[in-house]
């Protein structure tokens, strides 16, 4: 393989081989040189995964289910099959399974071996998700974590972890707040964030999706 | 492979950086994780193999890298083993040198065969939902594995049956797709962690030859 690189001897500094920055460029300039990669196709990767998935979706499913009970048990027994529903499915969620937040119950989700979740409902994870600290924490003091996310729930509330060891991907149907029956679907998508379909915080808090 | 990954229930950790909420840092980010998706096609890796590569990294570099940083240096293993690039062509291609090494696959991963990971298994599930089980103490091999160490040797019950899969064990070495089923089994953390006063449950997605009968349900 060539050794020629844009990083030339024209340059003053010497390129820190280190620096990931660097070195992804490196990677990619010789997967393209070599015919294995079109960067058009890396951009279209990036962009149908920094916009088109993402916790839209996911809301759009809870507000389905906050409205049309029979969709609702649909998405409780084959989550897969009701998600399909609307039209989402595919990668990092073959298999999708829906649990549902209530007065008495709370279910969480986490990937303590690496960093799984639930793609074509809630799109990438973001950072804390992944962060060492939420990942061995979580299974062992929700109650904390969930503290930390400004989330405080009485001590009688059955705290459920949900740990995606395998390729089972987990989705919170998180609880319909109070004083919301006056609003449509589409009104409701706007209650749903993200991290309440995580279930790191409840629906009506936190950012829209 | 009880690795540096596998940190689940692990004592020391400080708050979670809630704060932290966005899904890529810099534009790098971007195309590591685009790139690396890439890279592990070009390499002939598996999803499990490509797991395996990053739990591989050295454990002192996990601990330190950021997330995406793990990615990109998991692609390049993954060209390097995968015969794609020679051992020194990142850095050479870097340095503007040319690379002296010659290319040479190393690895027994294999692609998948066949899309995503769901499958038939051969036999009906051994276990039923409410049974108790007891989780093996130890991964069966020193490679890749799906079971936390936080539940080994423990015992939990079947919550859920949640269908066959490629089991992430074999597959991850190149040893077939060995299609078994996974249970969601529910542990009581006041067992798992029995110095904390916890309360909750916790459900961990297992193979079924993570799992065997318990004493009493034998």
């Amino acid at each position: 393989m060539s050794g020629d690189h844009a990083h030339g001897a024209d340059h003053t500094h010497t390129p820190d081989p280190a620096d990931p920055a660097i070195r992804v460029e490196a990677i990619e300039s010789l997967l393209v040189e070599a015919g294995l990669l079109d960067p058009a196709r890396v951009d279209a990767l990036i962009e149908r995964y920094e916009h088109d998935l993402g916790p839209l979706n996911g809301a759009r499913v809870v507000a389905r289910a906050w409205t049309d009970d029979a969709y609702r048990q649909r998405l409780l027994e084959d989550g897969t099959a009701a998600i399909a529903e609307l039209g989402y499915g595919g990668a990092q969620g073959e298999h999708m399974v829906v649990v549902e937040n209530g007065a008495e119950v709370h279910n969480l989700v986490v990937c303590t071996l690496c960093s799984c979740y639930p793609w074509p409902v809630l799109g990438l994870p973001p950072s804390w998700y992944k962060s060492p600290e939420y990942r061995a924490r979580a299974v062992r003091e929700p109650r904390a974590v969930l503290e930390e996310f400004g989330t405080e729930l009485s001590d009688e509330v059955d705290i459920r972890v949900w740990d995606s060891s395998a390729e089972i991907r987990y989705l919170v149907l998180p609880e319909r707040p109070a004083g919301t029956e006056h609003l449509s679907e589409d009104e409701l998508v706007a209650l749903v964030s993200r991290d309440s379909m995580i279930g790191v915080r409840l629906a009506g808090t936190g950012e829209p999706a | 492979m009880t690795g540096v990954h596998d940190i689940g229930g692990k004592a020391g950790f400080g708050p979670v950086p809630v704060d932290d909420d966005v899904l890529f840092h810099a534009d790098w980010e971007r195309r590591a994780f685009a790139v690396t998706q890439f890279a592990q096609g070009a390499a002939g890796f598996n999803t499990d193999a490509f797991r395996h590569g990053i739990e591989r990294e050295d454990p002192a570099t996990y601990r330190s890298a950021t997330y995406f940083d793990k990615w990109i240096r998991n692609a390049e293993r993954m060209l390097v083993e995968g015969g794609v690039l020679g051992a020194d062509a990142v850095t050479a291609a870097i340095r503007g040198e040319a690379a002296s090494e010659t290319p040479t696959r190393t690895t027994d991963a294999v692609p998948a065969q066949g899309r995503g990971s769901i499958r038939s298994p051969e036999t009906p599930p051994r276990f039923s939902v409410g049974d108790t089980v007891a989780v093996v103490a130890h991964a069966a091999s020193v490679g890749h594995t799906r079971l936390p160490d936080y539940v080994a040797g423990r015992n939990g019950t079947v919550a859920i049956i949640n269908g066959g899969w490629i089991f992430p064990d074999t597959h991850a070495h190149g040893q077939g797709e060995s299609p078994c089923w996974v249970y969601a089994v529910a542990f009581n953390a006041g067992d798992l962690w029995p110095e904390t006063g916890a309360a909750h449950t916790v459900y961990v997605d297992l193979f079924e030859p993570y799992l065997s009968p318990t004493m009493e349900s034998s």
